[in-house]
């Protein structure tokens, strides 16, 4: 693997990394480490051993591998370790593993007894299986009228947070800019729907919390919520007084949705960096916030 | 890594559900056919995490081991691991057992019940060497905590949290396609990004602290992954 990206604060759990980095740069390393134009690529992650473990790989490229071999040690172990594993190795194992399941099927002393009992219970199973698929396919149906048609997607939202040291607006139902705000500052969050609702709808509000938490501790932030018929959504108040937001920087996610489908703070917090996120219900816009 | 994981694997014959069920009750013409599908499978997984490892002076002899074990494994309370493969979510029978036998053999090589490096190099010893035979010291270093990472999280993540992973992030898939894919709802992909990060967050701080702790003191080693 070669990592020339990956910072070693990565594995100091700094306050920074409050987003995907760390995942990203795993991925990154294991992504490198499959591109098959990487020098350092080890020996043994050519594909070709998968073939030669498959019994399918033709002269040519077993001629290949036996060169690839005869240049390292690391070579000359794959090509042991990849040798197909014969038919009295499979033959064996199939016995041990037909022996596990035997062992699983012998009855257990208490078991043994009621062997009639169980028969005539699996009869008495057969004998009311009409009876059970009834009263499934009934449950279905009721399900089905309970549930009613699949309802739309919810619709996309615009964001616009107010107050603080910059004002953003963003025609992509994001704000891209940080607002900085202190104690006793005024934060406005306005979320406007695409197209008015014909439906209720709810809000909340979350945080990832104090930065010195690693900025991963997500929860609901208690704050008023004022929803409008239309469906946009307001949410404003003073630092300190109306919105207890901790110093530092921190990312705000206001989800607006049908009632009863909000998502809860787990899945918030698996939103990763992103701007915008919809659900099943659910909308979400993000704002960065820096509460000095 | 899973080199495997994005590259289709050849089948012989679509095995399906209702064939492991069949297996698992005793069906031995199943129970071979399993073997003879998965055994190259589950041989180069293993193969791989051996090789990566290090290994012991035998790695013929612990790749049959290890294939039987993870074998074993698939079978272990009834079949419990193989009844969870769910082909709706996208992986293949192949893929599947493939993501459980590295997880397994990784397992097996963490529990030292075992161990091929009993009388070799500890793991630690390898990756210590390889490092200084080949890189800068700080490129090293994060390649050998790149890797403690990646153990450890093949080992505890699932085959669909593994699944995820290599979707998400290694192919970077948007999530829309991945609930495509795996026909997952978006909030449980969101719920399994989240967990994934928290999990590696976790452990990248543990693989710190053991690092901090092995430098304070030079007669610590850091644990074998």
């Amino acid at each position: 693997m070669r990592h020339e990206t990956v910072k070693e604060s990565t594995f100091k759990n700094s306050p920074q990394e409050n987003d995907d980095t760390l995942l990203r740069e795993l991925a990154a390393a294991v992504r490198d480490e499959q591109n098959d134009d990487n020098p350092e690529q080890a020996v043994w992650l050519d594909s070709r051993w998968d073939e030669l473990a498959q019994g399918n790989l033709d002269d040519a490229g077993q001629e290949a591998l036996q060169a690839l071999a005869a240049e390292s040690e690391d070579g000359q172990k794959a090509l042991a370790a990849f040798q197909p594993l014969d038919a009295d190795f499979r033959t064996r194992l199939t016995r041990r593993l037909e022996e596990k399941v035997q062992e699983k099927a012998q009855p257990e002393p208490v078991q043994q007894k009621p062997v009639n009992r169980v028969r005539s219970g699996r009869s008495s199973r057969r004998r009311f299986a009409p009876a059970a698929a009834a009263l499934v396919a009934l449950a279905a149906a009721a399900l089905f009228f309970i549930r009613g048609p699949q309802q739309a997607a919810f619709p996309a939202y615009e964001l616009e947070v107010l107050g603080g040291d910059q004002a953003t607006r963003s025609t992509t139902a994001a704000a891209t800019e940080r607002r900085v705000l202190s104690n006793g500052s005024r934060l406005e969050i306005i979320a406007r729907p695409a197209t008015a609702l014909e439906e209720t709808a709810e809000a909340k509000l979350f945080s990832n919390g104090d930065s010195n938490g690693g900025g991963d501790n997500w929860s609901e932030i208690a704050v008023p919520v004022d929803v409008a018929a239309s469906g946009a959504v307001r949410v404003a108040g003073e630092i300190g007084r109306d919105l207890m937001l901790p110093p530092g920087e921190q990312t705000l996610w206001l989800v607006v949705g049908r009632p009863g489908r909000l998502p809860d703070a787990d899945v918030i917090a698996g939103l990763g960096d992103r701007k915008t996120a919809q659900g099943e219900g659910w909308t979400a816009l993000s704002a960065q916030v820096s509460i000095e | 890594m899973p080199a495997e994981l994005t590259q289709r694997e050849p089948t012989r014959r679509e095995l399906t559900q209702g064939d492991i069920e069949n297996a698992l009750n005793g069906q031995a013409t199943l129970i071979g056919q399993l073997v003879d599908e998965l055994t190259p499978i589950v041989q180069a997984r293993v193969a791989r995490t051996l090789l990566r490892w290090g290994g012991g002076r035998d790695i013929r002899q612990e790749v049959e081991d290890f294939t039987q074990d993870v074998f074993l494994a698939l079978f272990d309370e009834d079949g419990r691991i193989l009844r969870g493969w769910q082909p709706d979510r996208g992986l293949s029978l192949q893929n599947y057992v493939g993501l459980v036998a590295e997880r397994q053999s990784i397992s097996i090589l963490r529990s030292g019940k075992r161990s091929p490096w009993k009388e070799d190099p500890t793991l630690s010893d390898e990756l210590d060497s390889i490092d200084q035979r080949d890189d800068p010291e700080q490129v090293a270093a994060a390649r050998q905590k790149l890797r403690l990472l990646w153990w450890h999280m093949t080992e505890q993540l699932s085959p669909l949290g593994r699944q995820l992973f290599d979707l998400l992030f290694i192919q970077e898939k948007p999530v829309e396609e991945v609930v495509r894919i795996t026909d997952m709802s978006p909030d449980s992909l969101y719920a399994w990004r989240s967990r994934l990060r928290r999990l590696a967050k976790k452990l990248a701080k543990e693989i710190h602290q053991m690092d901090e702790e092995s430098l304070s003191d030079p007669t610590r080693r850091p644990r074998k992954p």
